[in-house]
């Protein structure tokens, strides 16, 4: 299911709006059935069952929506960026938007040089410092890469699409809406 | 292709890199909980160097203000809200003075580091124990400013000469290619 | 026809829309550089049925793939890729959809290398450009991923490629370029041993390298195997790439000095003197010469040369090498043998992870990860 980037943002907007106004508990629970991969279920329930445990020996209880709320937010984006159809970014924001849609796309490598390149200097025993010469050198590269790559790609004239309302993006948002409702509704 | 979108395109890029090595940071030393508080400090190392070196190597209007509103973008999709005031303040007034003297240059590396460490570390420092709600715990006073903005400066100015210094050796090696 | 003079260089490339041709010749003698030509992005002539393709620089006609595939995406799946640049020309879904199968809509940092290639290449030839000029595009991927690029590889390619064996098998002609000339030669020469060799090309098999075998230097248990190296000694790690080659290597670091793929990622110091640190080290390995150059800017064989020179320098008995021979032409290929001989022979042992089949020959002892 993709849903487009407005319906996106209303959808993270109710919840997170649920999960400031409220004790965090219904939006964390309504977020769970969107989670595909299963390991993160399991690993937030465990988290959950500690913090509490521990907020309740020591007497702290009253804490228990931060770490419902911290998890709602980690859910959020593990959905957005699941659910969330990046190219209709560029239908909302126009052609500006489009550069800012790629750079989002390399998160995952950038964050992968970083950690490679600390790596290689634990593995050499290098000064903490001394990895900010590689990361540069490899980002400066790679933006020049990256600018010659969307010249070859993206010739041609900008042309908007019109943004579709899907049954899956009125399933979001009636989701969305009713979490909100609940959350006010069912004091938890 | 048109100037702004390779000046879009880099100041993107650039601002989502400062903040995947911050992010990297963060979660290398298992700080998230307190990110607030460190994260000013983590914030002025590799972080600003990237941000500095982009506004070197994009040199052209307004990469700053681009840099400063997408960070605060991405910052805020990341529930650090605290961070993005003092970001988007910093990013107006370097983009102003770049105006003058230009984004490329050691004077101006120098100035870029300075102002955005001094009004974001500030900034965010007030933000991030507001957010904590640790105010009762570090009161934020004039005098607790005062002593810290002198230190921001100082760390803003060396990480300023050190990007310029790597931009510099860039350039000449032929690294960078324009 | 596509007509491509780069300056610089003397002699011409034509691509046929009906044929594809490889173009080889050793690391820096100007197979970028021609791509980078035809498309204008460097100085020279770029002529397609006569006219300036500058003057239009109509990238639907002519396109290109570069060596790097992590920095030629626009979105993280190939189906969202297409729909961003749909919005600027019409695209080929189908085809997409056709050339990647089931990966079409697979996050591109989750898959193999060959489909990474293959993914960027697809998006290319999404919007069918009539021309396709490819930058080794089988460079470090192993038998599985070659063919699964070899066999999207339309006509009208120009094939820059350092794995000879691979393309002879795809082209239709081929030019060489040897000290700044580019000339047209037959495809049987790619066949031939001694023209490979003569020229600095890669297509044979490097000779073993005799030494002697010295006491145990590592032994150890790791991820289900026994790894053991003796001095003087070479073990090769194979398998296809996914197969935990450099996983073991990794899980090896503080026994070991290991040299890992990107040599831009392991550099950590301004120039070639400080990053090695040892003079009689670069002397020996031919690096004084270049000891003020920044090592960043050196071209792929030297940059292997500094890292091993560092490991030379280094207190460790063991160096582990991944898939050090990716970006070599037939020349340094030989000169890496040489330095292996250099580390050998200072009573160290090697390990090497590696599915190219030209270096099988120099392994003492093969394990196979697959």
């Amino acid at each position: 299911m993709r849903v487009n980037f407005v319906t996106g943002i209303f959808f993270v907007s109710a919840l997170t709006a649920a999960g400031i106004l409220t004790t965090a508990v219904i939006p964390f629970l309504a977020t769970i059935p969107l989670i595909r991969r299963k390991i993160i279920i399991i690993v937030e329930i465990a988290i959950i069952s500690i913090s509490l445990l521990i907020l309740y020996y020591t007497s702290r209880f009253y804490f228990y929506p931060y770490s419902f709320r911290g998890l709602l937010y980690v859910n959020l984006y593990f959905i957005a960026s699941e659910y969330i159809d990046k190219a209709s970014i560029v239908d909302v924001l126009g052609e500006a938007g489009v550069p800012i849609a790629v750079a989002l796309s390399y998160y995952p490598y950038l964050t992968s040089i970083v950690r490679d390149v600390v790596f290689y200097s634990r593995a050499r025993k290098k000064n903490v410092f001394r990895v900010t010469l590689p990361i540069i050198v490899q980002l400066v590269k790679s933006v020049q890469d990256i600018w010659i790559t969307y010249n070859l790609k993206l010739f041609g004239n900008f042309r908007k699409d019109k943004i579709k309302i899907t049954s899956s993006e009125i399933v979001l948002l009636l989701y969305g809406f009713a979490t909100l409702c609940l959350s006010f509704l069912l004091k938890v | 292709m048109k100037k702004w979108v390779r000046t879009l395109l880099f100041s993107a890029i650039f601002s989502v890199a400062a903040f995947a090595v911050d992010a990297g940071f963060t979660v290398g030393l298992s700080s998230y909980a307190i990110s607030p508080i460190l994260d000013p400090f983590l914030e002025f190392t590799i972080p600003l160097m990237i941000i500095v070196i982009g506004f070197n190597v994009i040199n052209s209007r307004p990469a700053a203000l681009e840099i400063a509103l997408i960070s605060a973008l991405v910052y805020a999709a990341s529930s650090l809200l605290f961070l993005v005031p003092g970001i988007i303040i910093s990013g107006v007034i370097i983009e102003g003075f770049c105006f003058l003297i230009g984004y490329r240059g050691l004077k101006a590396s120098l100035a870029q580091g300075g102002t955005f460490a001094v009004i974001n570390g500030i900034l965010s420092f007030v933000f991030g124990a507001l957010f904590l709600g640790a105010h009762s715990i570090i009161r934020v006073t004039p005098t607790l400013i005062l002593i810290l903005t002198p230190a921001f400066l100082v760390e803003g100015i060396v990480i300023g000469s050190i990007s310029w210094k790597i931009f510099n050796y860039m350039m000449k090696s032929g690294i960078i290619k324009s | 026809m596509l007509v491509i003079s780069p300056k610089g260089l003397t002699g011409k490339i034509e691509l046929g829309e009906n044929e594809r041709v490889a173009l080889v010749g050793r690391s820096g003698s100007g197979k970028t550089l021609s791509i980078k030509t035809a498309l204008c992005l460097n100085s020279g002539l770029s002529m397609i049925d006569d006219k300036s393709f500058c003057e239009t620089q109509d990238f639907s006609i002519v396109n290109a793939v570069f060596q790097e595939p992590n920095t030629q995406i626009l979105s993280t799946s190939l189906e969202e890729e297409l729909k961003l640049i749909s919005r600027y020309h019409p695209v080929d879904l189908e085809l997409a959809k056709q050339l990647m199968g089931k990966y079409f809509t697979r996050d591109f940092f989750k898959l193999s290398d060959g489909y990474k290639r293959r993914y960027v290449i697809s998006s290319v030839l999404s919007f069918e450009p009539k021309y396709v000029l490819l930058d080794e595009p089988f460079a470090n991927v192993d038998r599985e991923g070659t063919s699964l690029i070899a066999g999207i590889i339309p006509r009208g390619s120009l094939i820059a490629e350092h794995r000879i064996p691979v393309i002879r098998e795809i082209v239709d002609r081929a030019y060489v370029i040897e000290d700044g000339r580019i000339e047209e030669i037959k495809k049987d020469k790619l066949f031939d041993e001694d023209f490979l060799r003569k020229n600095g090309l890669r297509g044979f098999k490097v000779d073993k390298i005799d030494t002697d075998k010295g006491k145990e230097l590592l032994n150890v248990n790791v991820r289900g195997i026994n790894l053991r190296v003796r001095e003087g000694e070479i073990v090769c790690l194979v398998g296809r790439n996914g197969s935990g080659k450099t996983t073991l290597i990794k899980s090896l670091a503080g026994k070991i000095y290991a040299i890992f793929q990107n040599p831009d990622l392991q550099f950590f110091y301004e120039t070639v003197e400080r990053e090695v640190g040892d003079d009689e080290t670069m002397r020996k390995l031919g690096l004084y010469k270049l000891r003020e150059r920044s090592p960043y800017a050196l071209s792929y064989g030297e940059k292997m040369r500094v890292l091993i020179a560092s490991a030379l320098a280094s207190k460790y008995k063991v160096v582990a090498l991944d898939e050090p021979t990716a970006g070599l032409d037939g020349v340094n290929l030989i000169s890496f043998v040489e330095l292996l001989g250099s580390v050998l022979n200072s009573k160290r042992g090697v390990i090497i992870a590696t599915h190219d089949e030209e270096i099988i020959n120099i392994c003492d002892k093969i394990i196979n990860l697959s």
